[in-house]
């Protein structure tokens, strides 16, 4: 007799976590859905977002220092002097980036001082061609036009001026290398504005 | 044009029934089985009998069936090479075979067949479940008693000794 | 005994080729309505391209499928396997000769209606155990034979639910059956509300849907009897199972839900209607319910659906005999 009521039991209890659980379906059956139709419909990168390299010429002041960062020689830079106006003046020749090679690291992006070369947002960068990611010409306004028709120049500047995240006061000093990185780290600590809080303590730990 | 439509199941009645018998391998035997089962069928609806031929393929085709072909998969040794279609007694076989086709065929030919829309009477539905229930309620009840047994020891004798 | 050309046969004809076209079409738009319905439970939108909310989804996959390889597997028994998609197939569509679409559409309304259905898909168990077989794959034979057994199992319950239902309506017919129904369906009465649940759970086994799909499980068999089928042989078997849970759901609206009986509009909308909301039920449950072991169906079937429906049985007919 125990045996048939714990049956019956299990039966209806059986029965009802079935009815609780399609309660639990149905009701996700009219909740919007969260999927993004990807080719229609793009998502925004965010801001920090590190995609190809990209170079805002009239701002680079041939440093080399992105030369010297790039952990795999992915960037190639030539200059030459000019003279105008009886002023010598730096003008490169050649700055050509090697998108096989770059492993996206953004160090570039960081160490260079008038923030002339940074990584734009793009992430779709599939092409037929080899050649097309070996020799980029990082002076060209349409190199990836070829990958992307809507790319524009002036859009990723503009979308890389506005972003505020992380940034350093960038003193003006003469590019002489990572020697000066860290003097010039360590003056940051003491104004402190809230968002750069966090960057400041961890490197107090590391020079204290 | 009735008797084409005839003509045509009893032809898929013969013509699968030579199959089955033929085959070398045992599995496509009991298709053909089938097949010949399903056409039998399609014969007992072209006489009216609705009942009977539905009952057919539900106990044949559905059951018997099922049954032959798991009985054929689970005894591998049946299912492995094909049979053999002929022994010593070929020639002894033969000359029955044609003496029995002969008398048959001479019976039949004898007898003088009614041909014509016939005059079976319509059985319905209600008539058989009256018939199983009042006059033939013995042997219903014994066949229930067969089948019932039937499963008592298929279980017994299926059960896992402890 | 029957005329060819009579009335009778020629109104037999045309609703049959209706009915055939509906079958294909019918199919085409449940394969498409169930991965929009799975894709809303599971928060996401489905096929949206082809076609308004990818209506014409169907269509392009099926232009795929007539385009693919036709493989015949290594060692497989040829005619074995041939002939399996079309023991699957052909009792499916044999099955709509007596449903009744509408008020005075039915192909050809058989006095033994019901059990007619249920005997012709019987002759699926054939096919899926050809095609388990004839594939020379010891996955696909599993599929088949596991198939083969469910199948046979939830049968009983089954055709022990139909029963009640046929006591109380007195008749065979599937159009008796409907017009039985025109105090008040059947499943309002309580017994056979039991008998209703009893008749959907053994139809999700039959058809071979979740919680039962253990045979064409996606994750467990590769695909189950169907793994070694490419192009059109493969649409054969999608095909059938979609028809085969189209006609169970039929059934149980003729046979519980009242058919095409409804109010103002058109019986054969209301008779589609409560099809293909038995249909909406079955996948719910389907996206809901996780899947079955073997021997928890089998013990499903037999220990406890089984008693059940003879219970249920035994205390209609006590109460009517009363």
């Amino acid at each position: 007799m125990e045996k048939i009521f714990r049956k019956i039991k299990n039966a209806y209890l059986g029965m009802i976590s079935l009815f609780i659980g399609m309660r639990v379906t149905i009701k996700n059956y009219f909740a919007p859905s969260v999927t993004l139709e990807y080719p229609i419909k793009k998502k925004k990168m965010a801001p920090n977002f590190r995609g190809m390299v990209d170079l805002k010429p009239e701002a680079c002041v041939i440093c080399y220092q992105c030369i010297k960062i790039c952990p795999v020689a992915a960037l190639d830079l030539t200059h030459k002097q000019m003279v105008a106006d009886g002023k010598k003046k730096n003008e490169i020749t050649k700055f050509t980036y090697n998108a096989e090679l770059c492993c996206f690291c953004g160090l570039c992006d960081e160490i260079c001082p008038t923030d002339a070369i940074f990584m734009n947002k793009m992430y779709e960068v599939s092409v037929y061609d080899h050649n097309q990611v070996m020799n980029i010409d990082l002076m060209n306004e349409n190199k990836y036009k070829h990958v992307d028709a809507n790319y524009s120049l002036a859009a990723e500047i503009k979308i890389n001026d506005l972003n505020t995240v992380g940034i350093i006061q960038k003193s003006p000093v003469a590019p002489v290398a990572a020697v000066a990185a860290a003097p010039a780290v360590s003056a940051v600590v003491s104004p402190t504005p809230a968002p750069e809080a966090p960057k400041p303590t961890s490197t107090n730990k590391e020079t204290a | 044009m009735a008797e084409i439509t005839f003509f045509f199941i009893a032809l898929c009645v013969c013509v699968f029934a030579l199959l089955s018998v033929l085959s070398r391998d045992v599995f496509h035997c009991a298709v053909w089985l089938a097949l010949t089962l399903l056409s039998v069928a399609g014969v007992y609806f072209y006489l009216d009998a609705e009942f009977l031929g539905v009952v057919q393929v539900l106990v044949y085709v559905g059951g018997i069936i099922t049954l032959f072909v798991f009985a054929i998969k689970l005894t591998a040794k049946i299912g492995d090479k094909s049979i053999v279609q002929v022994n010593e007694q070929t020639l002894a076989a033969a000359i029955v075979t044609a003496v029995l086709f002969y008398l048959l065929f001479k019976v039949i030919a004898v007898h003088p067949w009614v041909s014509g829309p016939g005059s079976a009477a319509v059985v319905s539905l209600k008539d058989i479940g009256n018939s199983l229930l009042t006059g033939y309620v013995l042997p219903f009840e014994f066949i229930s008693l067969i089948l019932l047994a039937a499963m008592v020891g298929a279980i017994v004798i299926g059960k896992v000794k402890k | 005994m029957i005329d060819p050309l009579s009335v009778q046969v020629r109104s037999m004809v045309i609703n049959s080729s209706v009915i055939l076209g509906f079958i294909s079409i019918s199919a085409m738009f449940l394969i498409w309505w169930e991965r929009k319905v799975s894709a809303h439970i599971q928060n996401r939108l489905g096929p949206m391209i082809v076609g308004w909310h990818g209506s014409l989804q169907s269509i392009a996959d099926t232009v795929k499928l007539l385009l693919k390889e036709n493989i015949v597997p290594a060692g497989a028994d040829k005619m074995i396997w041939w002939l399996a998609p079309f023991f699957v197939v052909v009792p499916s569509v044999m099955a709509f000769v007596t449903i009744p679409f509408a008020r005075n559409f039915v192909v050809h309304d058989l006095n033994v209606g019901i059990l007619f259905i249920t005997s012709i898909t019987s002759v699926c168990v054939l096919g899926i155990f050809m095609a388990g077989w004839g594939s020379n794959n010891k996955y696909s034979l599993l599929g088949g034979m596991r198939s083969a057994a469910q199948i046979i199992s939830y049968e009983v319950p089954l055709l022990l639910s139909v029963v009640v239902v046929i006591m109380e309506a007195g008749t065979l017919s599937m159009q008796g059956i409907i017009q039985a129904q025109e105090h008040g369906w059947f499943i309002l009465k309580p017994n056979l509300a039991i008998a209703f649940v009893i008749y959907f759970i053994s139809s999700t086994a039959e058809v071979n849907r979740v919680p039962f799909d253990i045979p064409e499980a996606e994750s467990e068999l590769g695909a189950g009897y169907h793994t070694e089928y490419t192009g059109m042989k493969f649409a054969m078997f999608f095909v059938a199972e979609y028809t085969n849970l189209f006609i169970v759901s039929a059934v149980a609206a003729t046979l519980f839900l009242g058919g095409w009986q409804g109010p103002f509009l058109p019986s054969v909308f209301w008779f589609l209607l409560k099809s293909y909301g038995i249909i909406f039920l079955s996948m719910w449950v389907r996206w809901t319910l996780p899947r079955v072991r073997m021997d928890q169906m089998m013990g499903f079937a037999w220990k406890f659906l089984t008693p059940v429906a003879l219970l249920n049985l035994l205390i209609s007919g006590w109460f009517m005999l009363r």
